[in-house]
């Protein structure tokens, strides 16, 4: 087993898992796992690696939010919840509306700076060590919280317009 | 979870991460995903160590003969490698050309190193220009073809220490291998291994009898092998003016955030002068001056209160870019960030976030450690509640009292990364205590609910 061999190996399966979360697409999550190993090995031939598992995870997060972007020319056109399921009710419906958050916090990602889309999944997503992000990401520990909070902010912006369909159902 | 309870903005970010979060997993990767994988792995262009680390190390050696750690080389042979060194210590600046071998990947590549104290400049064959000062960390990245210039901090590559390097190499003995000729010169060889950023390389070094100087060094990643690069041309003391290490934009030249596509292949290139190592990783794009604007006098430090979720002296967040100039000035220097600027006063220590809509946003008042950093005035003013720079955990905490949320901050094997953030969130402040020196170290003002670092966990 060779170097390669080892760092698929090892490290594959939560590269996977990261990818998955953000593409939810077997295909899509393929070619994105492909293209996030070749760019670390490109990284990796011109820097030493401390953390390969958190570089990796920087590196397939970033791949992640730029495969949304390209399948996301054409963006879903938002109907409120009401509107597609007016007759459901209790948990079923709030499943859906949380998958419509989820749907949407994916659109509102490229929507924000890659950095700070990167910083987000890697700590409220993939619930990393805001250490090893900043390790990974090769920023100042503090940048992160900034980075964070920037994103954080941006992206409640974007959400908020889905308030007024859940308060309808209140 | 009752969706229907939850009504705030950050509710329905919670909601949405939680749910991206415990999402089901999809089963994989499948074991042809993995071949398929390594094949690539394998297969792509880059996988060697070529230019970068190469030019690493080859910089880094010239740095090493520069200081102290070469001086323990004990040589022998007609020249004492102690003299050498003795030499070497004496002189003021260098120009070497650097030549890294053709190999299965590349064609030969050269380039013009010069060192004059503290900074350095490497101006590569195809058109790239970085220009670094080791004391700050800044450098500049210049793409003369496309007109494109890049400032950045680099953090030392690799987690490097280059005093640990040396204490490395010092440990070594080189070793004497008699003379050769280059270029109608008869130069005394002298051979050893040397440690940089953990990786072997075997260095020979030609010194020229008369100077007792080197005049090339030769290194390879293994042992008997041509070597990879060469630092050829090596002179010393030539005079080298000031310009060639101003690190301002050019005109004409357009500042970007990152050179990607041009400068991916030198993003690790280190340039070094005496005493540390600055690298041209294009992480944060920095366009600070080399010199902070002046101090703030101390009728402009009465305007400097900083406010709790209100602002700095009559400036509140929420006012827009006109108005906070007609208060502070000219910022020294400005970043755009997506649709936010950050604004940078170097002299008042001050760097504030605009957002074109919504106005200031932020205030972040600098201390020693990131001031130092940015060649920034630490923040001399205090807020509402005389907590400044340099304020104590207790003086915060009687200022403003305990009802705040604690972030520690970390990075393994970087001890002097470790910061305590206190967030009072509903006041809209967050102050940084610096854990090496149990101060306060840096002080930021936001629109309350301030919510940085990981955030709660939704209800399940």
């Amino acid at each position: 087993m060779d170097e390669f061999d080892r760092v698929v190996t090892q490290h594959g399966p939560a590269v996977w898992q990261t990818i998955c979360r953000l593409l939810k697409n077997r295909e899509d999550a393929a070619d994105c796992f492909q293209e996030t190993f070749v760019q670390y090995v490109q990284f990796a031939g011109k820097t030493n690696v401390d953390y390969p598992l958190a570089l990796l995870k920087r590196i397939a997060t970033r791949r992640a939010i730029d495969w949304i972007r390209k399948r996301s020319t054409a963006r879903r056109k938002q109907v409120p919840l009401d509107e597609q399921y007016p007759s459901l009710e209790g948990d079923a419906w709030n499943g859906l509306a949380a998958e419509e958050f989820a749907e949407s916090l994916l659109d509102a990602l490229q929507d924000i700076p890659a950095d700070q889309a990167t910083v987000f999944c890697m700590t409220q997503l993939e619930q990393m060590d805001p250490g090893q992000v900043a390790a990974a990401m090769g920023i100042d520990a503090r940048h992160v919280a900034v980075l964070l909070h920037r994103a954080r902010a941006k992206l409640q912006g974007r959400l908020a317009k889905h308030l007024p369909t859940i308060r309808r159902r209140s | 979870m009752n969706i229907s309870e939850k009504s705030g903005d950050g509710d329905i970010l919670e909601i949405a991460t939680w749910h991206l979060r415990d999402s089901p997993a999809i089963a994989g990767p499948s074991a042809e995903l993995i071949d398929r994988t390594v094949a690539a792995m394998r297969q792509s262009p880059q996988h060697k160590r070529p230019w970068t680390t190469i030019s690493l190390m080859a910089a880094s050696v010239l740095l090493a003969i520069g200081v102290a750690g070469w001086l323990l080389f004990r040589g022998s042979g007609e020249i004492a490698f102690a003299d050498v060194m003795r030499q070497v210590m004496q002189t003021k600046s260098f120009q070497a050309r650097i030549i890294q071998e053709a190999n299965g990947h590349e064609p030969p590549k050269s380039a013009r190193l010069s060192v004059k104290g503290s900074h350095g400049r490497f101006d590569t064959d195809d058109g790239l220009i970085i220009i670094a000062d080791s004391d700050s960390g800044y450098s500049i990245t210049l793409d003369t073809k496309a007109h494109l210039a890049c400032r950045a901090f680099g953090p030392l590559v690799g987690n490097c220490d280059i005093y640990a390097e040396l204490r490395e190499i010092a440990s070594q003995v080189p070793k004497s291998i008699g003379k050769k000729e280059f270029n109608g010169r008869m130069l005394n060889g002298f051979s050893g291994t040397v440690t940089f950023v953990k990786e072997h390389a075997f260095a020979t070094v030609w010194v020229d009898p008369q100077t007792k100087l080197p005049a090339r060094i030769e290194l390879s990643q293994k042992p008997d092998r041509q070597p990879e690069s060469v630092i050829d041309d090596l002179k010393f003391d030539v005079p080298l003016d000031d310009s060639l290490f101003d690190m301002s934009v050019p005109k004409g030249y357009e500042l970007r955030s990152s050179l990607l596509i041009r400068a991916a292949s030198v993003r690790s290139t280190t340039i070094t002068g005496r005493g540390s190592t600055a690298s041209t990783m294009p992480t944060i794009e920095i366009p600070l001056p080399n010199t902070p604007a002046p101090a703030p006098t101390a009728q402009e430090l009465q305007n400097l209160v900083l406010k709790p979720g209100i602002g700095i002296g009559e400036l509140k967040l929420g006012d827009k870019k006109e108005q906070i100039e007609a208060v502070l000035g000219q910022p020294q220097g400005a970043m755009r960030e997506g649709p936010a600027e950050l604004l940078e006063y170097s002299g008042k220590g001050l760097i504030l976030v605009v957002n074109a809509k919504s106005g200031l946003q932020m205030i972040m008042a600098q201390g020693p450690s990131t001031s130092s950093k940015s060649r920034m005035r630490p923040f001399a003013g205090t807020t509402d509640k005389l907590v400044r720079i340099g304020s104590t955990l207790s003086e915060i905490e009687m200022a403003y009292g305990k009802d705040y949320t604690v972030v520690e901050m970390r990075v393994e094997n970087h001890p002097e990364v470790h910061d305590i953030q206190l967030l009072y969130q509903q006041l809209g402040l967050m102050a940084i205590i610096n854990k090496q020196t149990n101060r306060c170290d840096e002080l930021i003002v936001v629109p309350p609910p301030f919510v940085a670092g990981p955030s709660t966990q939704p209800s399940p």
